[in-house]
This record gives structure tokens, C-alpha cells and sequence, in this order.
């Protein structure tokens, strides 16, 4: 190649059709995006059947909730609405004043927390007809989820001034083990009418 | 426009770096492709509106995750729930068999990563859900997630 000395400007290279395909993709994925990700309620299913030995439960320990097959819902042995339910569960899990009704209590070595009394044995069980529907079924969930969030909220407040979800992952570690979530995934039942 | 070229030693006002442009709408670009999720399953179900719920965490992007439709169906002469595994249609058998599969094709290490997605319509009876749910359970794959959306 011949340089040339009087040649002082460097031919611009033509962008704008560049821009405008850029442009026009930026635009489409926009459009596209849709940028909430992902929401539901993270829970774990029992394992298979037979693996472990079914543990035996004292009555005290249980908290039967039972949602009919038309969308009744029955928590111990009476009928409630669905917003009872979460004060309901709150008081089962956490039984503040130490009811011999309610679950009883273990005293565990809780790192960051010492010695604390948790309910570790109590299991909320829930069952369902077949014919409930499903958001009936997640509004319970969510309302059980819920009361263990509001004890949990209150516990780091109480102890740390802070909310649970502001804690480092050490101290949420120590209120989880305080607040254990023990909900249990029950066979649905098989009769139509509900039944016990 | 032409004194501009005579007058070389005193240029006029520097001609706008038009390249700097398709890079700013690049990077953006990039940062949106990021952020998409786009649903790569057709939904063959039916209707599928997730229920509501308040006390909800995001999933974020998982690597293991299967995605189970139970969709309400559109037409009311075949009124029956149908399930979707990821891009077919599919019977609670076949849930079972291929999470089975799917966990023998993963070493040990990945079986706490493995999570399924159920999205599920609201108006769906239990029934098909629990035995959904049951065949998950005897495929030993247990982290479950109700898809939902916020109130």
C-alpha cells in the first residue's frame, strides 16, 4: 500500500445501518422481555414411601388441616375461614405459653442462639379431596408459609431489631432451626364427602 | 457544507462519533437478552392461570428444572385435565418413568439441585395434582415448586 502524505482524513465507515438493525432488536427484545422472573412457593416433597419407617406421632404434635372437596376448610376439629388460619398455625408452632395441648418442646443447642426450647416435633399435616381446587390448596399453603415468615419476621426483630430476610445467612440459619417449617404433604383422601 | 473541507486548520464543530451508538444499544441489548426468560415450552394444555399467593420467593434460573403444565382445556367438549412434561403431553405414568431417567441420567451430586416447576391452573381439582405429586415422590424427586402469582 502507497501512503500518501497529503492524505489527512481516514474514510468513516457508515454506521447507521448499524444503529438501526441494533435499534430494532433492542426494541423487539424489549418487547419480549418478560422480566419477573419466577415466582411460586418452594416446598419439599416426603420421601417415597416404604424408604423410612413411618415416625410415630403423639396427638398433641399434629395439627390436621382439611380442606373438603368443597373447598371447606377444617383445622382441628372445626370449621374456619381461611383467615383464622395462619394465627391458628402461629400459635401451634410457637405454643408460648408451654399448653401440654400444644407441641411440646426440646431444649437444642442453637448456634448464635444457646440453649432455646423449639418445637421440633410438631407436623402440620394437610389433606385435601380430590375434588378441591388448587388455588383453595395454595391459599392454605401460603397462609402455613405465611404464619412460619410472621414468626420467623418476629423472632429476628425481637432478637437482632432486624427483619428476617436483613440477617446474615448465619443467624436466618439459627432462627430456621428455631422456626423449623414441618408441613406435611399428605395422600389426598379418597372418599368424596371429606370424612375424617 | 464546502467551507467546511477548504478551511482545514480551523475545523468547524467535530462530527458526531456515530459509532459510539450501536455500542451504547449493544450493551443494552446484551442486558435485556440477560433478563429474558423466554418460555421456550408451547403450551399444549390449555389454559394454564397460576393461582395467587402472597408469601411468595423467586425461582431464579435453576439448571435442573422441569416444568409440569396442568392446564385447563379450552374446549368444554373434552373437558379433561391434561399434563404437560416440559413439551409434551403426557400421563402420570410417564411423569413418573421419565423423572426417573432423568435422575438416573444425573450423578448424586445434582439430586438436591433437581426441582420441578408445577404450574398448575387455579381451577384444577387436587386429584390430578396429588397424583402428580405421588409419581414425583416415588421418582425420589422432591423439591417441588408451586408456581403462583403475586396478589
Amino acid at each position: 500500500m502507497i501512503t500518501r502524505k497529503f492524505q489527512r482524513t481516514i474514510p468513516e465507515v457508515d454506521a447507521n445501518w448499524v444503529i438501526g438493525v441494533v435499534f430494532l432488536l433492542l426494541i423487539f427484545f424489549i418487547v419480549i422481555t418478560s422480566v419477573n422472573a419466577d415466582q411460586g412457593l418452594e416446598r419439599r416433597l416426603p420421601p417415597p414411601v416404604g424408604k423410612y419407617a413411618p415416625i410415630k406421632l403423639e396427638p398433641r404434635n399434629i395439627l390436621n388441616v382439611l380442606l373438603t372437596d368443597d373447598d371447606e376448610l377444617i383445622c382441628g376439629n372445626q370449621i374456619v375461614g381461611i383467615g383464622e388460619l395462619r394465627l391458628l398455625a402461629k400459635v401451634f408452632i410457637s405454643n408460648p405459653r408451654n399448653d401440654n395441648k400444644l407441641p411440646e418442646k426440646e431444649i437444642k443447642n442453637i448456634p448464635l442462639l444457646g440453649n432455646m426450647p423449639v418445637t421440633s416435633k410438631h407436623v402440620i399435616s394437610v389433606q385435601c379431596g380430590r375434588e378441591t381446587t388448587y388455588q383453595a390448596y395454595i391459599d392454605v399453603q401460603n397462609e402455613l408459609i405465611g404464619a412460619y415468615n410472621e414468626l420467623r419476621d418476629e423472632f429476628a426483630k425481637k432478637k437482632w431489631k432486624k427483619k428476617y430476610v436483613n440477617l446474615t445467612l448465619k443467624q436466618q440459619k439459627a432462627v430456621n432451626t428455631y422456626y423449623p417449617i414441618r408441613i406435611s404433604e399428605a395422600e389426598p383422601l379418597q372418599s368424596k364427602g371429606g370424612g375424617k | 457544507m464546502k467551507r467546511r473541507f477548504e478551511t482545514s486548520e480551523k475545523p468547524g464543530i467535530p462530527r458526531l462519533n456515530a459509532l459510539a451508538l450501536p455500542t451504547i444499544f449493544l450493551i443494552l441489548l446484551f442486558f435485556i437478552v440477560m433478563l429474558t426468560n423466554i418460555r421456550k415450552d408451547k403450551l399444549q394444555v390449555g389454559q394454564v392461570n397460576a393461582p395467587q399467593a402472597t408469601e411468595l420467593s423467586v425461582v431464579g434460573k435453576r439448571a435442573l428444572v422441569t416444568t409440569i403444565y396442568i392446564g385447563k382445556p379450552k374446549r368444554k367438549t373434552s373437558a379433561t385435565y391434561r399434563i404437560q412434561l416440559n413439551n409434551k403431553i403426557i400421563t402420570v405414568a410417564g411423569v413418573e418413568a421419565y423423572m426417573k431417567k432423568f435422575r438416573d441420567d444425573h450423578s448424586p451430586n445434582d439430586y438436591s439441585l433437581m426441582t420441578v416447576m408445577l404450574k398448575v391452573d387455579k381451577d384444577t381439582p387436587m386429584g390430578i395434582v396429588s397424583d402428580v405429586k405421588q409419581a414425583l415422590r416415588r421418582a425420589n424427586v422432591l423439591n417441588i415448586v408451586y408456581s403462583a402469582r403475586p396478589e
